[in-house]
Parts: C-alpha cells; structure tokens; sequence
C-alpha cells in the first residue's frame, strides 16, 4: 500500500522497459512473468484447475504471510468445488473478487505495474481470460520484533525503538501522536531495490520551507539502490564536506515524534531500524529524549556535562601533547615533576606515544563492535591487561597516557549521539597533529577555523550553530539549559521563524490552596 | 567537470595549509623530560671580582615520585657555577647538567647577604624578568650568615624538594606568626625601581650542622642536622640591605606595612604579675596617610586588627567586659610599640620600609616631585601618628581560664 501511490516513479524503472500489458491467455501471461522475473526459484506459481476455469496464485516466498496465502489458496480450492456442483459458468473473476475482498485488493493490467506489487510481498491471481490480475495485500514473512533501542538507551523512558519494517515504524510514531495532522508522503528511491521512504510531518506546524526542500532534495536522488538511512542521509545533507552531522539519525520512536512536534521532518527508510530528522542543529545532538522526563535541573545539569564531554573528548589527547612539548611551565609543580618521571624511558616522543595509544584504542573499540561476541571478552583481557598495564610495565607508554586515552575514550563513549561521537574522533586527531607542530597555538587555530567552519553550515535553512549564531534569545530555553517544560513556551524560532504557541504561559505550578482555606474556616 | 577542478583545487589548498604547518620544524618542541627542573637559585659572591657563584637546584624526579626506598639518589641536586651575568652561568651549567635548565617551576630564590649588602638586587633579576618563560611571582631570601648554595643544599626531612620546603615554610610562617614578609620578585624589582618604598626581604639561616648540610644522613635521623631557619627581615635603604630587622621589630614591620596575615601576640595579664596570655591576631588592615606641614612630612598609620584570646595562663575574668577591653587596649599598645621599634629603626637607616613615600606621592603629588630625589633626607625628620587599636571578638571556645576558675 505504500508503495502503489508511487507506481509512476516506477514506470521510469530502467529494468522494465517494455510495456507489457496482459494478454487474456493465462499461460502466456506466466510464461511472461516468468521470464521477467529471470525463473527465479523463489517465485511460486500455484495453478489450480477445474472444468474450464483456470486460475493462478503468484507469490515470492519469504516476502507473504504464509499462513493466509495458504487459507486463501484453499478457500479458493472449496469455492471451485462448489461452483463446480452448482453454478459452473458463472463469472470467475467476480467470484474471486468476492472472495479475496477482505484484503486490500487491486486491480492492474500493466506488467510493469504488478511487478513491483509482486516484489514487495503481494499475492498476484491471474485468470485465464481475465487480461487483468488481481492484487492481494498479503505482506508478512518474517519481521523482527519491536525491541529496546540499542544504540540510544535511557534509564527513565520508552522503552521501544524502530524495527526494519517501515510500517512497523510508522505505526510507532503514529500511536504517539494521535493527529490528523500526522501526515506521511511515501516515496520510492533506489532504481534496483526501489526501497520505500517516508516522510512524516506535522501539518500546520512543519516550516513549508523546509519540507519543500526536503521533498525537492529527496525526489532528486538517482542511484541503485538504498540500504540504510545513511544512503539517504548522504544526498540530503547540505555540507558533503564536514565532519559535523547536519542530519539526526535515531532509532527512537519518542525522539521523532519530539522532534515533528517541534516542526521538523522525519524521513523513514524501509529495511532501516534508524530515522532521520531535519533539520538538526549541532546542538540538537546534544538532547537526550530523557532531559524532558527528568526535572530541569537535573538535565541543565547534565546537559552541561554533555557539553564538556564533547569537549574532553575532542581536545584532550591535543592539550596533553601540547602541555608536555610546548607549555610544561603552566602545569602545576608537581604534576609537572611527577610527568617528568613518568616519561623517563619512554622511548617515542609524546606525540607519537599519543597517536599510537590513540590508535590502539580506536581499534580495540572497533574490534569490540565488529568481533563476533564470543571473542569479545578475549578483547577485553587484551585490551586491559596488554595494553594497559604491560606497556607501562615495558615503559613503552608512561602511565598518564594511558590515562589521557582512558578519559578521552570514556568521554567519548558518553557523547549523547554516536554520529557526533565519531566526528569528535575524527577532530581529535587533526587537533592533535596541529598540538604537535604548534602547541596550544595550534589547538586554537584548528578550534577556531572548527568554529568557522560550523558557521557555515545549514541544515535545511537552519543555521548549524542556531541559536547561539544567530542568536535567539526565545531557543536559549532549550539548548545549553533545559528550562522547565511550562515555561518552554514556544517552538523553536530558529527553525521555523515564528512565534508558534506550544505550551500556554501560566502554567507554573503552584502548592494547591485547599490547605489554606481550611486554615482561614478555622480562623472564622 | 569543472566542479571536479574546483574541489580539487580546495584540496589542493588544504592540503598546502596543513602541510605548511609542519614546515614550522615543531619549533620550541622539547618533551618534559628532557627539561632540568630549577626549583630554586642561590646567588653567592664569587672569588674572581665581578663574578657570582650561581648555584641551581635540580629536582630527580625519578626519586620523587616512585618514593623507592632503595634509592640512593638524593630527591635533589645542586649545581653551582661563575658568571659574570647569571644568563652566562645557566648557558654555562650545560656543560655540567644533562638536562636543558627550566626556570618556569622555580620556587624560591636566595641571595647572599653580602651580596645585598653590596646593593645587586637589581642586576640580578634582569635575567628573571626578561625571559618569556621565567615567572616573577616566588619569593627571595635573603641567606643570613652564610652562603646561598648551602641554604640551597640542605636537605629536608618531610618535602622531598628543599625548595618546596622553603617557600610553605614563609608562607605559612607569614599566615600563623607574622615575622616573616613574603616578598616575591616582582614587589623587589617594582619597589627597587619606585622610590616611595624600600623593600624588604625575609632572612634564612643555617641551624645546626653546616658540614652536614646536604649528605644525605643528615635527614637519616628524627632531629634532622644541618637544617634551614627563618630568621628576621632585612632591611634596605634602596638597593643596599642594611640592617636585621628580629623578632618584635620584624613583627612591627609587618604590622606597619599591612601584612600581617596571622599572628600571636603575647601579653601580660595584668601590670603586677608575670602570666602570660596570648592573643591571635586573624585580621589586620593598616591605613596610611600623609599629609605636609610646614616642609614635613606628617603620617598618620591606622592599624585595625581582630583577634581571639588564644590562651590565658592566668587568673583573670574574661567573662567580664571591662577585662577584655583592658586586654585590647594592652595589646593595641604592644602592636603600637612593635610598630615604633621598626620605624624607629627605618628612621636610623634610612629605610622606608612602610611606603610614606608613596603616600605623599599620592596625597600631594607636587612636594613629592620636589622631595622625590632627596627623599631620604625628608623621611627620617616624618612625624608619624600611630593608632593601633585592636578588637577581642572571642575567648574561644572556653570563657574563663583555668586558673580563674580554681581560685
């Protein structure tokens, strides 16, 4: 169903070129189908027979609910029998129509419109003199289970994330919001895999712009075949060289469905448990879904933490290289002394033992998250006991190294998004390259000119830095700080460039009155 | 195509850019442990003329941190060398030490009395404020008696690093008993340089042992041999040290020039017995004005300060307030006769330890241009008006003292 609105999309389809429509002979019709189809064995054609009338059910296995395919078969089997004792001439394909009008049921006669249908999971029945098929909605097949998000988990909140199924997914979002004006426009991209996008958005909220670029941007992509998000995400985005995400990507359910209601645009893929969201601004990356269930203290609080984790992360192998080539008369005494005799026997200079050490762990972290899992415990052993305790043993690494790498990995670890995570990854080492020609001058060079760079980033519109550049005193509410959800009154000015009432003012709790009423009685 | 060109060129300049970094040959690039550690300078005279004996103490960090006790290495080493300039002496020092000298972590820095006496303050911090890597915010001793280098070599039982040792000694001496000024090195060379003050720089002497100092047994033992001292402030008349400011004087000159920190004042108990009582001294502001009259100058110094009765060994009543108010003005007078001792001694030397010179500066700019030159003329005929007065705002925890309790 979600498919078919975007049948003409298909039609310019290269692999179908010939303009097939069906004959009324039924053979001729599956040899033809057949040989579209390359006589791929998964295609199953069951033909059933009976006095004059013969009819076929096509289907891909694997792709239908076996389990009604099955029933509807022999339901049709049983109809034939009784057709056969009481009325044999009449019209087959009324009866069928009859039959199978519990699903959706559609009616075609181009090849090139029904093969598609085939492809996504529908029961396709000709007849023999019929020149039409019939189409049965009969997806299922094995889908994955809603589960808890991997990848974005929270200790006070849903607990559901998407699945691969997109309908699944749609559903998910639906079911938070129960609104008319959750409108979802269904795409095809992919030449080959003619994968199914949607877009989900809040009519009357959504910034028009915004999602007319959206659109415009999406119908543009020409390409093969899409089998993540991030295929998506890479023709979409508005800066293709930059290590900053301008697209949020998230397998949580509650994060769309708080991000349409703040205007923006979702864009679901099939076949990808991961939704993007536009636009997103740098600091969008920094929201945690659980920031508004907690009290507004407790996420400004650990909102700001986010922001120093970020910043740890990126620059502190940099500032530990600086400090120990460039600048030791500003570190402390003591430590300076006792980094002194850490270094003592090091062989490599400090810049190559970082970058080593910082090597050394981006693989563990890869091999952690590519090895199959019974060889991770084996990583972990290597990992701590080899790397971490031997090297200092052997003076290969000086023990604060170590612990410069253990910080960054850590904080990087607790980086809110993994997309922004990996760009800090990235900065990290060309910070720490320039700490190394340059010191702490070099640093601020390459923070500046990141500073710069972010500047000229949009997302869809949206300034990357919005809204501390341009500055918007109303969106300060929510972005460092996360003022209390009665006071966020507005939607985000810096995304839809007006004053849109989300949360009325006066809503302030107050200590209920009663208490005091019943003292003033008693004072009468 | 021609998009293709345009990227490439961007990349092309990136690639120039990033490269063009490297170019710079890690300029300055020097790894931590390549660097000596100078935690602290001596400045001695020499036996050539126009030479100074420099002495450096280097710390072993190695000894430091890994706390072996099997370790024979002293946690310090001191170095010496002659130069006629000091940047020539540390240039010099390489052909002795290993390490490149890094004066960024100095500590403390000790000059010889004989040397202070000859008035070098100021040749000898040219090196110390010119070097972009050199801090001017530790303290200078003046070595009392002795040489330098051995202030420096002694070895101290509970810092490892006798600098270290050195530099907490004044500055908690100067928080709890007030007889030490610390002068860093950037009050010597802005008051050398002013002629409204006169500095003035804490002394260090040798106790104990001289031939001890710095063997490695002489911290072997629970009563530490050949030990350093804290002993008096020195006084200058310019750039000339000229006389030992002790004890109550040393006190009064810290009183006089607003820095007291901390102190404990001892006083009779009353006029007719010997007990004792002391009074903690938490806060002290000192106020001076100056004013001109009749081609002399006139200062009035306003000394507040609060304390607490720290201990009573005597029988008296605390409880009552006309008591306390007797003790406060008895100790008011004491910090008034402190104060009279060091100026008094200022007066002798020429010494204008307390700054009347920078308050007439700024009360009548004008006669100060006039007197500017000749000032040390004006300063000792200055009346001074001293107003000490201080406030008890506690007894401690107890009121009255035992022995007051018992009669």
């Amino acid at each position: 169903m979600h498919s078919n609105k975007e049948t003409d999309k298909s039609n310019s389809n290269k692999s179908i070129n010939k303009n097939i429509t069906l004959s009324s002979k039924l053979s001729l019709n599956l040899t033809k189908l057949k040989e579209f189809l390359g006589n791929s064995s998964d295609i199953v054609i069951k033909r059933l027979q009976f006095h004059r009338h013969e009819i076929a059910f096509v289907y891909i296995t694997g792709l239908i609910d076996q389990k009604e395919t099955r029933n509807l078969i022999k339901s049709a089997k049983l109809e034939f029998v009784r057709l056969e004792q009481t009325s044999p001439d009449e019209d087959m394909m009324k009866i069928m129509k009859e039959m199978l009008s519990e699903g959706e049921l559609q009616q075609l006669t181009e090849l090139e419109q029904i093969i598609p249908l085939l492809l996504s999971g529908n029961l396709v029945v000709l007849g023999d003199g019929w020149s039409c098929a019939l189409i049965v909605e009969v997806a299922g097949g094995k889908i994955r289970e809603v589960t808890p998000p991997q990848s974005q988990t929270v200790v006070r909140g849903p607990k559901d994330s998407f699945t691969e199924s997109i309908q699944t997914n749609q559903a998910l979002v639906r079911r938070r919001i129960k609104s008319p004006n959750l409108h979802v426009k269904s795409l095809t991209i992919g030449n080959i895999t003619n994968t199914s996008v949607s877009l989900m958005y809040i009519d009357g909220i959504v910034n028009p712009k915004v999602l007319n670029q959206v659109i415009k941007k999406m119908e543009k992509i020409e390409i093969d075949g899409v089998l993540e998000s991030g295929y998506i995400e890479s023709f979409i985005e508005d800066k293709a060289f930059s290590p900053f995400p301008t697209i949020l990507s998230t397998e949580r359910p509650d994060i769309v469905a708080g991000n349409l209601l703040e205007g923006k645009v979702a864009i679901l893929t099939d076949q990808t448990p991961f939704a993007l969201v536009v636009p997103a601004t740098f600091f969008s990356f920094f929201q945690s879904i659980e920031d508004y269930a907690q009290r507004f203290d407790i996420s400004t609080f650990i909102r700001i933490l986010r922001y120093i984790i970020f910043f740890v992360s990126m620059v502190t192998p940099a500032l530990y290289i600086a400090l120990m080539t460039y600048h030791p008369e500003m570190l402390p005494t003591q430590l300076a002394i006792s980094l002194s005799a850490q270094r003592e026997g090091v062989p490599f200079p400090t810049v190559v033992e970082a970058i080593l050490m910082e090597m050394v762990i981006e693989a563990l972290r890869e091999a952690g998250i590519r090895s199959p899992s019974p060889l991770s415990v084996m990583i972990s052993i290597v990992g701590a006991i080899v790397i971490g305790s031997v090297a200092i043993e052997a003076t290969i690494v000086s023990p604060v190294m170590v612990m410069v790498v253990a910080t960054t990995a850590i904080a990087s670890f607790a980086t809110p998004n993994y997309s922004l995570a990996i760009s800090a990854r990235i900065i990290r080492f060309g910070l720490m390259l320039l700490a190394a020609a340059l010191g702490l001058f070099g640093i601020t060079i390459g923070l500046i000119f990141l500073t710069v760079h972010m500047n000229t980033i949009r997302s869809f519109g949206t300034p990357y830095l919005a809204p501390f550049a341009p500055f918007e005193l109303q969106d300060q509410k929510d972005s460092i700080l996360r003022a209390p959800l009665w006071a966020l009154n507005l939607r985000p000015k810096s995304i839809l460039r007006k004053d849109d009432l989300r949360i009325p003012k006066g809503q302030k709790p107050k200590p209920s009155t009663s208490m005091d009423d019943e003292g003033n009685k008693n004072n009468e | 195509m021609n998009k293709l060109i345009t990227y490439s060129k961007k990349g092309l300049i990136g690639i120039w850019i990033s490269l063009l970094s490297l170019t710079t040959g890690c300029w300055d690039y020097q790894e931590l442990n390549d660097y000596g550690f100078v935690m602290a300078v001596g400045i001695d005279k020499s036996h050539k003329k126009g030479e100074y004996l420099y002495t450096f103490q280097l710390v072993n960090p190695g000894v430091i941190t890994r706390n072996a006790s099997g370790s024979h290495a002293t946690p310090i080493a001191t170095y010496s060398q002659t130069g006629r300039t000091k940047l020539e002496a540390i240039r010099k020092m390489s052909q002795q030490v290993s390490r490149r000298l890094f004066f960024s972590h100095l500590q403390v820095f000790v000059i010889s009395e004989e040397i202070l006496r000859e008035g070098a303050a100021l040749k000898v911090f040219d090196v110390t404020d010119r070097d972009p890597q050199g801090r001017i915010n530790f303290p200078v001793l003046a070595a009392r008696n002795t040489q330098a280098y051995k202030i420096i070599s002694a070895l101290t039982p509970i810092d490892d690093i006798s600098a270290n040792e050195l530099k907490n000694k004044i500055e908690t001496s100067k928080d709890v008993w007030g007889e030490n000024r610390v002068t860093l090195i950037e009050e010597v060379i802005e008051n050398v340089l002013a002629s409204g003050r006169d500095i003035a720089i804490s002394g260090v002497e040798l106790t104990g042992d001289s031939k001890q100092i710095g063997k490695a047994e002489s911290i072997l033992q629970t009563r530490a041999k050949g030990q350093t001292k804290l002993k008096g402030i020195a006084l200058f008349n310019m750039q000339n040290l000229v006389q030992w400011a002790d004890d109550e004087t040393a006190r009064g000159i810290m009183f006089g020039s607003n820095k007291i920190r901390g102190a404990a004042l001892n006083i009779n108990c009353s006029k007719n017995n010997n007990h004792h009582l002391t009074v903690i001294v938490n806060y002290s502001k000192t106020k001076i004005k100056a004013k001109i009259t009749k081609n002399r100058p006139t200062i009035d110094m306003n000394i507040a300060a609060e304390g607490r009765i720290g201990e009573a060994e005597c029988p008296i009543d605390l409880e009552n307030p006309d008591v306390i108010h007797e003790l406060e003005q008895r100790t008011s007078t004491e910090i008034k006769k402190e104060v009279e001792l060091a100026l008094a001694m200022g007066k002798k030397n020429q010494s204008d330890v307390f700054g009347f010179g920078d308050a007439i500066h700024q009360a009548d700019p004008k006669t100060w241009t006039k007197w500017k030159t000749n000032w040390k003329k004006y300063y000792p005929k200055s009346q001074v008006n001293i107003h000490a007065r201080i406030f008890i705002r506690t007894t401690g925890l107890r009121t009255n003292p035992y022995m007051k309790e018992r009669d």
